[in-house]
């Protein structure tokens, strides 16, 4: 059986802002073609994992490999090259507004195919139509859409200008338990439809459980399990059985600030 | 008790915030000479700092003039009033209050906005989307501002010239009953290339201040709304300041001779 093929590879990475010590000996593998999910509680460094893979954070020590190409403390041509492959969910869509849904979308094609304008339209149009979003959607602005529809707008975005590695970043945060399943299921296609890598980060074991080939668990700034998703519930990890639980009793101390 | 530690702190933290300061224009120059220029925003921006803001700077101007004009009558009534009024407004015009006032006119306008906009971009992470979609921030967002108040700033400035000139004409003639054409005579004759020039030379550089103080604000805001509130407030009051130490440097340099 030979070795799975490793898409990202962190080693030993540490960030801290100030005091706070927020990624501590961080490992983590993402094979290529898994869809791979980090769970873990509010605050406990999930998307600053996933900026310091993207370079909008530098960690302060460790190795991060995308492809083989490392991105811990490199320049930003370098990182322009690696996240041309990522496309990314933002948790609250990020959208930009002063655009409308279909210009966001097509702002993705353009950054970084060749194509002109109108091309760049035609396939924002289908990925938006792939989301479920009518072409009337399209021409509206940012603030004129509910909660849902931006996160589809934003699911849009982030598979326009076809990714080999998808992030999302609490896809489910924020919506009402019917709308988070509609958008699993839609992130469960989008991925099995590009073929893509995905890492996706989330504090919803319903979430999780509908996305994962894979789980992983951080506490305290390191992966503290991970496995295959179907062996989460015989996991013996009694921080893991607390966790997807949610019980209060258990070794998971929360930090409660004043 | 340790009184240094405090003041320790305190200039640590300012030269960490001069520092950063310097990184940031530093970065953000670098991105507005190098290619991709994103021609298309640049415009816009250029439509928004030059042309809307023409009715604000244009009403700013027209009544400095004026007021320059009544002030200066009540002090140099003894004198030859006609010659002397007209020298008074061309010059304070034109070397001072019209890059002066534009400045901050715009700084309450422009830089405002920009730190507003940039700043709420930031703490929805649409900073970060530009990021992970292959685009610099300091490109697409700060570079093209940065050029359009560095480049628009002279030219409303100059229209700022000619209308405070003018406002000063219109007192002059219609209030204070000067002959029209003795008072045009004399501003022209007068105001030299230098008057002109130092004016538009520190338009340039308070274009510079204002975008620069927006986007450097609105780009580190955070903390939600009252951050980017906060964001705008420092935006303001940082370019307005630095407008008027500049401006006193700048007139410091091009008119050392005449000292
Ligand atoms: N830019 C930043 N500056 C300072 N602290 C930060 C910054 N980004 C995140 N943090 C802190 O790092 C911790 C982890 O944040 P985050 O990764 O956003 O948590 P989550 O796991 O909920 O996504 C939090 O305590 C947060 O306050
Ligand atoms: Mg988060």
């Amino acid at each position: 059986m030979s070795e799975p093929q490793i898409k990202i590879r962190m080693r030993d990475v540490h960030k801290r802002f100030g005091a706070k010590v927020v990624l501590d000996g961080f490992d983590l593998d993402v094979r290529a073609g898994e869809s791979l999910v980090v769970i873990g509680g509010s605050g406990v460094g999930k998307s600053v994992m996933l900026k310091c893979i993207l370079g909008i954070l530098s960690p302060d020590s460790g190795s991060i490999t995308v492809d083989g190409i490392e991105v811990a403390g490199a320049g930003s041509t370098e990182h322009e090259a690696v996240n041309a492959k990522i496309g990314m969910l933002f948790q609250g869509a990020a959208l930009f507004d002063s655009m409308t849904v279909v210009e966001n979308v097509a702002f993705s094609v353009t950054a970084r195919h060749n194509v002109g304008r109108r091309a760049a339209r035609e396939i924002a149009l289908q990925k938006l139509a792939m989301v479920g979003l009518k072409p009337d959607v399209a021409e509206r602005y940012p603030s004129e859409l509910s909660g849902g529809m931006k996160k589809r707008a934003g699911l849009a975005r982030a598979i326009a200008a076809d990714p080999e590695i998808l992030f999302f970043d609490e896809p489910t945060t924020g919506l009402d338990p019917l709308m988070g399943d509609i958008i699993n299921d839609l992130i469960v296609h989008c991925v099995e439809e590009t073929g893509a890598t995905a890492l996706t980060i989330t504090h919803d074991m319903h979430s999780a459980r509908k996305i994962a080939d894979r789980i992983a668990m951080i506490y305290n700034g390191k992966i503290i399990w991970i496995g295959n998703v179907d062996e989460i519930d015989r996991a013996a990890d009694p921080y893991l059985d607390q966790f997807i639980h949610g019980r209060t009793e258990g070794p998971i101390k929360m930090a409660v600030r004043r | 008790m340790n009184v240094f530690q405090p003041i320790g702190h305190v200039v640590f933290a300012f030269l960490a915030a001069v520092g950063r300061l310097a990184v940031f224009t530093g970065l953000a120059l670098s991105h507005a000479v190098r290619p991709p220029f994103y021609f298309r925003i640049i415009g816009r921006h250029m439509l928004e700092i030059g042309y809307f803001s023409l009715p604000v700077v244009g009403m700013t101007a027209i009544f400095a003039g004026m007021v320059i004009a009544l002030q200066s009558f009540t002090g140099f009534a003894r004198f030859n009033a006609e010659g002397a009024i007209a020298n008074v407004v061309a010059l304070s015009i034109t070397r001072e209050l019209a890059p002066v006032l534009t400045g901050l006119m715009v700084s309450g306008r422009i830089g405002a906005a920009i730190a507003a906009e940039i700043g709420t971009m930031r703490v929805t992470e649409q900073v970060d989307a530009l990021t992970t979609l292959s685009t610099n921030p300091f490109k697409y967002l700060v570079a093209p501002r940065l050029i359009a108040g560095l480049t628009m700033l002279p030219i409303l400035v100059f229209v700022a010239d000619i209308i405070g000139i003018l406002g000063g004409y219109i007192v002059g003639v219609y209030q204070l009953g000067f002959n029209p054409a003795n008072y045009l005579q004399n501003t022209y004759d007068f105001i030299e290339t230098l008057d002109v020039v130092s004016g538009l030379v520190k338009a340039g550089v308070f274009g510079f201040i204002v975008t620069l103080m927006g986007c450097y604000h609105g780009y580190y805001s955070k903390g939600g709304a009252q951050g980017v509130g906060q964001a705008t407030t420092n935006a303001v009051v940082s370019a307005s300041i630095l407008i008027l130490l500049f401006n006193y440097i700048l007139t410091g340099i091009f008119f050392a001779a005449d000292v």
